[in-house]
This record gives C-alpha cells, sequence and structure tokens, in this order.
C-alpha cells in the first residue's frame, strides 16, 4: 500500500463534494472528473483541480473506466474514490486501477465480484450459519419456479441475481402472476445489468430494512458502526433513513451486529460496507439480504451517532493505515435521521423537476447537517438522478430528532424547482411514522391509498 | 479548506470583476504542484482578452504570467498578449476557428515519438487529416482537422494530459 498523496473523485453531486471535503481535512489534494454538463458544479470549484471527461451522458463520462483511470494517471491521482452509483462497485476499475498504480478507495475488486452475485452472496451467508429467507437457487425455467414458489410460499419477491436498486425486483401475490412477473423481471435486469438471471425470496410484508455499517482495514480488523433503519422506501429506494433502529430488542441489536461482523471478517472486509438484513419486528429475527461494497448514501446519520467520519475513514484504510480504534471504542448517542431530498413532483408521479435554483437558503443550527451541492443560480441538469441533498439531523431521541428535522424542513427554502420537502415533510409527521410503526411497503401503500394528498 | 490555488492580481476597469474572475478561476484547476501546460495558458489570455482588465498577474508554482494592455480599446490586442479572438473576420474575411479534442486522454502530436508531427503550424490540412491521436490508456483515437484550412497555432503540449472538447490547434479556415 502507498500513501495517498491526491485523490481522483470520480462522481458527482453530493458525494463528490463530500469525499472532497473528506480529502481536505486529511490535507490530501483532490482532481474532480466531470462531464460537461458539470463543468461549473460545486465539486469543480472545490477541488485543487477538474477535468472534462466527456459529454453529458454517464456512459461517455462517468461510466467509462478506462477514462477515468487515465485522467488519474494524467494529473498524478495516486488514488481514486468512486462514491455510491456508477463505478463504485466495479471490480473492472480496481483492477485497472490498481493495475496503473491507482490505489482503489474500497474494497478489494474479489470482494465487489462475491458479493455482486446476490445468489453467491446468500450462499456465503448460509455457510456461515447466517439466516436467510426461503428461498430458491437460479431460476431456469418457469415450471421449475412454479414448483420452487409453492414451497416458499406466497407472496414472494423475484429478485435479479446481479441486481441492485429495485431493478428486476417484482413482488407476486398469486401463481397465475408468476410467469408474466418472471418475464418482466428478466427483461428488466439483462437491460440493467446485461443479466437477467434470477432468483425467488419469501415476501414479508410487515419488514424492516436494517443494515449494518461495518468497516475494515487492509490488516484483518473488522468492526461494526451500529445499525441504520431504511424501511421508507418508494420502488425500493430508500428516502428516509435513521439510525439507531428502534425496532430491535438488546439482544437481536447485538445478534444483528455480530453476524454482520462474521460476514465482513469472512470477506476480510477492506473498507467501508453494508450487510442489509429484513427484520421481522413481530416475531424479532432477522435475515441476510446482501453486502453493498461501498460507502452508501445514507453513511451521514451512522457519522452522526458514533462521531466517525466513514469517507476519511475510507481513505485511511485505502492508504494502508490500520484502524485507529477498537469495537469498544466505538460509543453511540442519540438519534439522526436522514432524508433525501429530489427534485421531483410528488404530486405529479414524482417526474424529475430539473432547473434553475433560484432561491437557495439552507437552514442552520446545532445538530442539523447538509450534505448537498446545490447553490443559488445552480442548474440541475436533466441527465443524472434528481437527488440535490441529503439533510440530515442529531439530537438526543428519536422524537427529539424528528421535530427538529420537521422544523428543518419548513426552514429550507429552494425555489426555481419543485422539490419532495414538503412531501417529506408530510411523512415525518405521519403518526406511523412518529409511533415507528412502518414496514417496507409502509410508504406504498400510503401512496396506493391516495392518503398523503 | 484548501490551501491558496494561485495567486491573481488583476488590475483596471472593472466593468463584471465577479463574472471576469470566474471566468480564470474556470480555467486555472492547477494548485502549485499541479503543472500549468502552454494550453491553459492560452485560456487565461483568452479569459485575460475578453475581460476589462487592463493587467494581470498570476503565479501557479514556478510558472509566472504577467499580462499588460497598453491600450485597452485598442483591437491589436494579439500583438500583447499572443490572444487571437476566436470566431473573428478580420478585413479579409477569414474565419478562425479550433479543432478541438473529440475525447480525454494524452495528446500525441506524432505517429511515435521518433516521426515527425502530423502538422505544424503552416499546413494546409483537408477536413479529413489526421492532426493528432488521443491515448486513453493505450487506446489511441484519431483527432481530424474537420476543416479545410491552414493551421496557425498549436494550443496543445505533446503528450500533455487534454480535456474533453480542449482546444487543440487553430485553424484557419479557407472556403
Amino acid at each position: 500500500m502507498n500513501k495517498i498523496s491526491r485523490v481522483l473523485v470520480a462522481n458527482r453531486g453530493e458525494i463528490a463534494v463530500r469525499i472532497i471535503q473528506a480529502c481536505q481535512s486529511l490535507g490530501l489534494e483532490t482532481v474532480a472528473v466531470v462531464s460537461n454538463a458539470d463543468r461549473n458544479s460545486m465539486a469543480a470549484h472545490m477541488a485543487d483541480r477538474s477535468i472534462c471527461i466527456g459529454p453529458p451522458s454517464a456512459t461517455e463520462s462517468y461510466l467509462k473506466i478506462d477514462t477515468l483511470v487515465a485522467a488519474a494517471l494524467g494529473s498524478g491521482c495516486d488514488a481514486i474514490h468512486p462514491g455510491y452509483g456508477f463505478r463504485a462497485e466495479s471490480p473492472e476499475l480496481a483492477d485497472v486501477a490498481r493495475s496503473h498504480g491507482v490505489a482503489f478507495v474500497g474494497p478489494q475488486a474479489e470482494t465487489m465480484r462475491r458479493m455482486a452475485n446476490k445468489l453467491q452472496a446468500r450462499e456465503e451467508a448460509k455457510e456461515l450459519g447466517i439466516p436467510l429467507l426461503p428461498g430458491s437457487e437460479l431460476m431456469t425455467n418457469n415450471d421449475e419456479a412454479f414448483e420452487v414458489a409453492n414451497a416458499i410460499g406466497w407472496p414472494l419477491l423475484i429478485k435479479a441475481a446481479a441486481g441492485g436498486g429495485g431493478k428486476g425486483m417484482k413482488l407476486v401475490f398469486a401463481p397465475e402472476q408468476l410467469r408474466d412477473a418472471l418475464s418482466a423481471a428478466g427483461t428488466e435486469a439483462l437491460a440493467a445489468f446485461g443479466d437477467g438471471s434470477l432468483y425467488l425470496e419469501r415476501f414479508v410484508p410487515k419488514a424492516h430494512h436494517v443494515e449494518v455499517q461495518i468497516l475494515g482495514d487492509s490488516h484483518g480488523n473488522v468492526v461494526h458502526l451500529g445499525e441504520r433503519d431504511c424501511s421508507v422506501q418508494r420502488r425500493y429506494q430508500k428516502l428516509i433513513e435513521e439510525s439507531p433502529a428502534t425496532i430491535l430488542s438488546p439482544r437481536l441489536r447485538e445478534e444483528l451486529r455480530e453476524a454482520a461482523l462474521v460476514i465482513g471478517r469472512n470477506l476480510s472486509y477492506e473498507s467501508a460496507g453494508t450487510v442489509e438484513f429484513l427484520v421481522d419486528p413481530e416475531a424479532q429475527k432477522f435475515y441476510f439480504l446482501e453486502v453493498n461494497a461501498r460507502i452508501q448514501v445514507e453513511h451521514p446519520v451512522t457519522e452522526l451517532v458514533t462521531g466517525i467520519d466513514l469517507v476519511q475513514a475510507q481513505l485511511r484504510i485505502a492508504s494502508g493505515e490500520p484502524l485507529w480504534f477498537s469495537q469498544e471504542d466505538v460509543t453511540f448517542t442519540g438519534h439522526a435521521i436522514e432524508c433525501r431530498i429530489n427534485a421531483e413532483d410528488p404530486n405529479n408521479n414524482f417526474y424529475p423537476s430539473p432547473g434553475r435554483i433560484t432561491k437557495w437558503n439552507p437552514p442552520v443550527g446545532e445538530g442539523i447537517r447538509l450534505d448537498s451541492h446545490c447553490f443559488e443560480g445552480y442548474v440541475v441538469p436533466p441527465f443524472y438522478d434528481s437527488m440535490i441533498g441529503k439533510l440530515i439531523v442529531h439530537d438526543q431521541d428519536r422524537t427529539q430528532t424528528m421535530d427538529r428535522l420537521q422544523r428543518a424542513l419548513d426552514d429550507f427554502e429552494v425555489e426555481g424547482i419543485t422539490t419532495t420537502m414538503p412531501f417529506l415533510n408530510s411523512l415525518i409527521s405521519n403518526p406511523d411514522f412518529q409511533s415507528g410503526d412502518i414496514s417496507t411497503s409502509w410508504l406504498e401503500n400510503l401512496l396506493k391509498a391516495g392518503a398523503l394528498n | 479548506m484548501s490551501t491558496q490555488l494561485y495567486e491573481v492580481v488583476a488590475k483596471g476597469r472593472v466593468g463584471s470583476a465577479a463574472t471576469d474572475c470566474l471566468d480564470i478561476d474556470g480555467v486555472m484547476k492547477g494548485k502549485e504542484n499541479v503543472p500549468i501546460v502552454n494550453s491553459e495558458i492560452s485560456k487565461i489570455m483568452d479569459a485575460f482578452g475578453k475581460s476589462r482588465f487592463e493587467s494581470i498577474y498570476l503565479r501557479v508554482g514556478d510558472v509566472e504570467v504577467n499580462l499588460k494592455k497598453t491600450d485597452p480599446v485598442s483591437s491589436s490586442l494579439a500583438d500583447r498578449t499572443g490572444f487571437t479572438p476566436k470566431n473573428s473576420l478580420d478585413s479579409q474575411h477569414v474565419k478562425t476557428v479550433s479543432i478541438k479534442s473529440p475525447l480525454m486522454g494524452l495528446i500525441r502530436l506524432a505517429p511515435a515519438s521518433n516521426e515527425p508531427p502530423f502538422v505544424e503550424v503552416g499546413a494546409t490540412v483537408d477536413p479529413d487529416k489526421v492532426v493528432a491521436l488521443v491515448d486513453v490508456l493505450g487506446t489511441l483515437s484519431e483527432v481530424t482537422a474537420l476543416y479545410k484550412g491552414r493551421i496557425t497555432k498549436i494550443l496543445c503540449e505533446a503528450d500533455q494530459l487534454v480535456e474533453f472538447q480542449q482546444d487543440l490547434f487553430e485553424i484557419e479556415i479557407s472556403d
């Protein structure tokens, strides 16, 4: 491992800004790669240098592995931080970078390969004795699917083996829907991942999505930084995340964290990663879902309750530093909630609302953090995802945190584009969310019932 | 916060100072030990030429750039700054445009290090004439002139990293 001194930021938006800030705190220089649409982005201005790598289309810019590595070499960078999305979990980027002597700020390529295939991840978890939802092997034909589906029980989820972000995922309630759903999921998975392989998994209607943050170094140390509850989802995309998860009994919390460590140690996990579980609060049981081998969008809630900067940690680990704290040193203070603010119109089917931000007046105060790349006058381009920022709030307990978050959302003035802020505020004030009586289906059900209008 | 990236002292009539500064800021993303290349200096000259500043001093690492307009309203700006306004028509209606890089990568101005360059200043070229190669991790892509005309300036330095759509050559178009 080499010492890192200059980092290529291979991403855009808020995470590019976040990475640059972490680098600056560590005294590292930064080079931002930008598409033609992002030449005037906040990241481009903050970085020590910016390099335009291609046209707006991500496939011609942020996704081009050779271009990213050539930009790193041509600008004297000794590391690449991929952020999340784009090439964050690409073993190919890690391999090409490392073969040119450039460190990849993330897990080993081998770890990413093993965890990218969800069926292999399930198999590895099973061998480690981690509980899994009843599910199938790879589906090869429809007749077999019916047989396996009946054994698993209904409703069930069809999932893509190469999956992520909800693509290729279909909820099936009854046998007569299975054939069409399999075909639709296969087509979607093939389009999204170039791999149409599917498997089946039992669907738990009242489940919570709970994930454990892990951090490992190149010396074999793996610690956990507690868990996050990310059950508020729309189309399998998380909208609100919090830490700690309040539905876990102390025993279940310990078991969940330990299971994540077992998986992390088995992978000799390096860098920041997330082990995702489904929790059935009534039965107080948990089931392994998958491992996300990257820094996640929702990492700030963990940072606020632990006081540990995860992006700085990634950079230090990538330069070969052993973890500078032990599990016993990790303490948890208060409660944190993050909501993802999108330039979308909830009253018009969540259509994106790109355009110029004519007013940008974010809330400030104790316990309020905003991770964003936006500013007054910034034009939200139509080419990328619509997230314009993450508002993260920290306070002593869940009730106080919810209050503080609502006030922060009320105080946040944005004009020129339509945002999901009023919608998020209505979710947080909803009695179900206030009491914690939610599940991964909660928001979809509310939207179907038109209860938010 | 990052340390100071570079030093700029600009003096003169300031019409839209913020925009002028921003232009130079947009060009200059070099920290002290990120080397500044000739093409970046020409961009700075470009920005200075368009600005209403009368003089500018710029330092990046070892490189110092000192520019002065002796007569800010004169049309002979190019003589003093080396800057030729693009897309401008002179008395003979000759149009000057730039050949831009189609990709980000290392610019190769010759087919190989021991061979003569594809073009030199003064060369007349056809639209499909290869004027450079862009090297992305060993994969070479051709840059063609796209215009029929005469190369008047080389705006990039051999084997340096060029950005997507960076100006590489100046070409005087002939009809």
